[in-house]
């Protein structure tokens, strides 16, 4: 048998142990790396969605319902509407402190043709725009004409093909980059589209959920504040100045989201180090005990010449063969769960996910096995100095 | 049992994947009588989950090596067709959002891999030791 071989097949004599100590690394690397690409994906989505929004402040129509209205269409993608007489918006233009104000209109499309699902569609103006088209990720040439949409990255339906809303064969000019947000499956469009979308529900006798025209009513204000002012003092303005609305700022109605994802943050990180601890104890005391089981052997392996060396190489080979082993399965694991499950994991959490990119998960794999191979090496450690240290001639007298 | 534990364990895949297509993972439900693109996803991973698990069978039962290995090489590659087939072959509904997108073809994608993985394992090991009785 040639040396080289000798940690494998100790570890083939003995299954039981080594399927153990490889399952616990694999519980360790998957819980590590688990937890780390859960924490990354829903900062990201919460600094996502901070982005996305681009505005400082949004007005809405006065009323909780409409602020949990429109958490629902920016964190869980229900669609949703609400309006407010659109001579708001030119209220709100004369109060001072605003460097940007764009008006959008809410409009809960009935199924699409292919599936029964309801679409979010939403009418923006297209020249005081600062929210929509910086998302572009495909760009189209000049404005949108009619009939002609942009999609949300959640949507399948790709540039340069149509979607059937009320009947109404809408073509996607434009593709948003994914932002692991509500506003992903959303359809963005003119507000003259959307009243000939409110039209031809009419026409085909669909119950159309908004009976409102554009021309009236708008749904909702983003503002963007002026250089050097106060955003605080201006949401206070807008709400003690104009009647019938709520001036909310972004980052507000963001806190309870970061409030929910800190919680969910520390909750992952203090269970991943419990983990952690547990496994580097239970990999130690099993080291531990099996150094105790193999005495006779190493001391059999000192007299045929093995160096103490040769014999510390032997454990620490062997903890390496088995850490390296879970810890690789563990974080493929990982993989196969989390990715693809990432969609219903953030419906079920209510929270917005986005997966970082294949390079940085791709690190945090790599980072995850080296530190469940330093663990397995440093339980070994222990067993591997004890080992090598034995007295060997009092081991073969006295068998034990 | 020894012999056989790749081919129980593609069989296994193979079950779940059929009865989970239409029960645990099924895409989204029929609506008003119509049934949606995804459906027919379904049904086609739901042949395809049957006949890899017959292959499966089939698998356990002979005794040749080298047939062993031509019947995983079949798995194998049914497995790498079942991965395309929700949202590739066959259109999957509109949104992300939707159950079809977020729970069947993530599950199909999982449990397809996990079976070619196992099934080229297998056919490789059955290659190998048919190599050497021969």
């Amino acid at each position: 048998m040639r040396l080289r071989a000798l940690p494998l097949n100790d570890l083939r004599r003995k299954p039981i142990r080594t399927a153990a100590l490889t399952v616990i690394a694999l519980v360790l690397s998957a819980a590590v790396f688990g937890g780390e690409i859960l924490i990354k994906s829903l900062q990201k989505g919460l600094a996502s969605l901070e982005e996305r929004l681009g505005a400082d402040i949004i007005v809405l129509p006065e009323g909780a319902e409409n602020k949990v209205d429109l958490e629902n269409i920016l964190l869980q993608g229900t669609p949703g509407y609400f309006y407010m007489d659109k001579s708001v918006a030119d209220e709100i233009a004369a109060i001072d402190g605003i460097s940007q104000l764009s008006t959008q209109y809410f409009l809960v499309s009935a199924n699409a043709e292919c599936c029964t699902a309801q679409v979010q569609i939403i009418g923006f103006d297209e020249h005081s725009d600062f929210t929509v088209k910086p998302w572009l990720k495909e760009v189209y040439d000049g404005s949108l004409k009619d009939n002609e949409i942009i999609v949300g990255a959640g949507l399948s339906t790709s540039v340069g093909h149509t979607l059937s809303l009320y009947g109404v064969e809408c073509k996607a000019v434009g593709k948003l980059e994914r932002t692991g947000t509500g506003l992903d499956t959303a359809v963005y469009t003119t507000n003259d589209t959307v009243k000939r979308l409110i039209q031809a529900s009419a026409d085909r006798g669909i119950a159309v959920l908004s009976k409102q025209s554009p021309e009236d009513v708008i749904s909702s204000v983003y503002i963007k504040a002026a250089e050097g002012a106060d955003i605080d003092e201006l949401a206070i303005s807008i709400n003690t100045q104009i009647d019938g609305v709520q001036a909310v700022r972004t980052k507000t109605m963001m806190t309870e989201t970061a409030d929910k994802l800190n919680v969910i943050s520390k909750s992952i990180t203090v269970l991943t180090a419990v983990v952690w601890g547990l496994a580097a104890v239970i990999m130690l005391s099993a080291y531990y005990l099996t150094a105790n089981e193999r005495k006779k052997e190493f001391a059999v392996l000192r007299t045929i010449g093995f160096s103490r060396k040769q014999l510390s190489r032997l454990v620490l080979t062997e903890s390496l063969i088995t850490a390296g082993t879970g810890g690789i399965t563990g974080v493929g694991l990982t993989v196969l769960v989390i990715v693809p499950f990432l969609k219903a994991i953030e419906q079920k959490t209510a929270l917005p996910l986005l997966m970082p990119s294949h390079i940085t998960v791709s690190l945090y794999g790599a980072a995850v096995i080296l530190i469940v191979l330093l663990t397995g090496s440093a339980s070994a450690a222990l067993s591997a100095y004890k080992l090598s240290h034995i007295d060997t001639g009092k081991i073969l007298r006295e068998g034990c | 049992m020894k012999k056989n534990i790749l081919g129980i364990a593609e069989f296994l895949f193979a079950a779940v994947l059929t009865i989970g297509s239409f029960t645990v993972f099924k895409a989204c439900g029929e609506h008003e009588g119509k049934f949606m693109a995804c459906h027919w996803a379904q049904n086609a991973v739901t042949l395809i989950g049957a006949v890899t698990a017959i292959l499966a069978l089939v698998r356990i039962v002979f005794k040749n090596t080298g047939i062993k290995a031509g019947i995983a090489i079949g798995i194998s590659l049914l497995s790498a067709a079942v991965i395309i087939i929700p949202g590739h072959v066959i259109s999957l509904c509109m949104m992300e959002t939707m159950r079809c997108h977020s729970i069947f073809r993530p599950a199909v994608t999982v449990i397809g891999a996990l079976l070619v993985i196992i099934a080229v394992i297998d056919a490789a090991a059955g290659i190998i030791k048919s190599g050497k009785e021969s």
